[in-house]
């Protein structure tokens, strides 16, 4: 299975090409990227991150934007902003800025997400650069327990400012781990789960795929089924 | 009269982390040891640090490639790797730690990771 960083925020695309390909990672997720890019062995993903003010804001984001890019991300620290982005079909990811959005993410927030099938961002680079990191842990570690209780897709990102903070997938599932993820889904968290979300939108965005349960096959016999 | 060796069951078990530094810049194993201790106490503690048993293997660091081993007991290895990750500069240097591969024995570390494929005369 290829190892995914669906959020790299290095504006330089070939330097994080270059260290996506030293440190072993198949897919990263940029903001600058094209649809179904490619570049020296490292697939592009198109990503957006947003930050909106309000409800309102929220929808009217999400609509505009859902078809246009591969995996649309919400960041917030408002829990009622959280609470949305958790009953929201068509959200991807959803990134809590630490400390205060993870403290504000409760069960309610982690059933939705898992009913919903809205994946909850795990951001290294928020870890790395937090000025109260004691504060950070001990939020990261409920907003774990809760997700895997409720058994809610968790993705790890390393969310790098520049090329420096990147990390090898492995080495963020090891962290996850430290924090109270089981290692088996630590892993997927870095493959498996952001590689289908990706696969899934891919075919969504080129109309293979309608909504998230039927999928279009070409050259089949309806006689035979 | 020395203390005798403790049979293998009662030894805690080792495991051999084969880690490879990207950076730009140059920098001593001391400084990598120093900058390894300062990101293992921040996080782990001194409890944590002393439970994890971790010990550089200095005759097999590569200064070119910037490749070596850290021997740690065979259950910590998760909280190696992740103070390794928490590691962003080391004398001033930016710098990654990546880690190549977990082994078992000092032999396949050498073999599979540090590309010694002839160890001959190996342990004499």
């Amino acid at each position: 299975m290829p190892y995914c960083d669906l959020r790299v925020e290095i504006k330089d695309k070939k330097k994080a090409v270059r260290f996506a390909k030293l440190l072993g990672i198949n897919y990263i997720g940029l903001e600058t990227a094209e649809i179904g890019e490619r570049v020296d062995e490292v697939e592009l993903v198109k990503i957006l991150v947003l930050r909106p003010r309000s409800d309102e804001e929220l929808r009217s984001m999400i609509r505009k934007v859902r078809n246009k890019v591969e995996v649309v991300i919400v960041e917030s620290d408002e829990y009622d902003l959280i609470r949305l982005a958790c009953s929201d079909t068509r959200v991807d990811l959803l990134s809590l800025v630490y400390p205060r959005g993870a403290e504000s993410f409760d069960h309610i927030c982690a059933r939705l997400a898992s009913e919903n099938n809205v994946a909850i961002e795990i951001n290294f680079s928020f870890m790395l650069n937090s000025k109260n990191r004691v504060r950070t842990f001990r939020a990261l570690r409920k907003v774990i327990m809760l997700c895997e209780k409720y058994k809610t897709p968790m993705i790890i990102v390393s969310g790098a400012r520049d090329e420096w903070e990147l990390r090898a997938p492995r080495d963020l599932a090891s962290i996850a781990s430290v924090l109270g993820m089981d290692v088996a889904r630590a892993i997927e968290g870095v493959s498996d789960i952001p590689f289908n979300l990706i696969k899934r939108n891919r075919e969504k965005l080129s109309g293979k795929r309608i909504g998230d349960a039927l999928k279009v096959v070409e050259g089949g016999d309806l006689n035979e089924a | 009269m020395k203390p005798k060796v403790l049979p293998p069951t009662l030894r805690e078990k080792d495991r051999y982390i084969v880690f490879e530094v990207i950076s730009d810049g140059d920098f001593t194993l001391e400084d990598l040891i120093k900058a390894t201790r300062i990101s293992f106490l921040s996080l782990f503690g001194e409890l944590g640090l002393s439970e994890c048993g971790i010990r550089f293997l200095r005759n097999l660091y590569d200064e070119k490639n910037k490749r070596g081993v850290i021997r740690c007991v065979h259950n910590k290895i998760e909280e190696v790797r992740t103070a390794l990750a928490f590691i962003r500069k080391v004398n001033e240097v930016n710098v990654i730690v990546r880690v190549l591969g977990i082994t078992g024995t000092v032999k396949s570390a050498r073999k599979k990771f540090l590309g010694q494929t002839n160890l001959i005369g190996y342990g004499e």
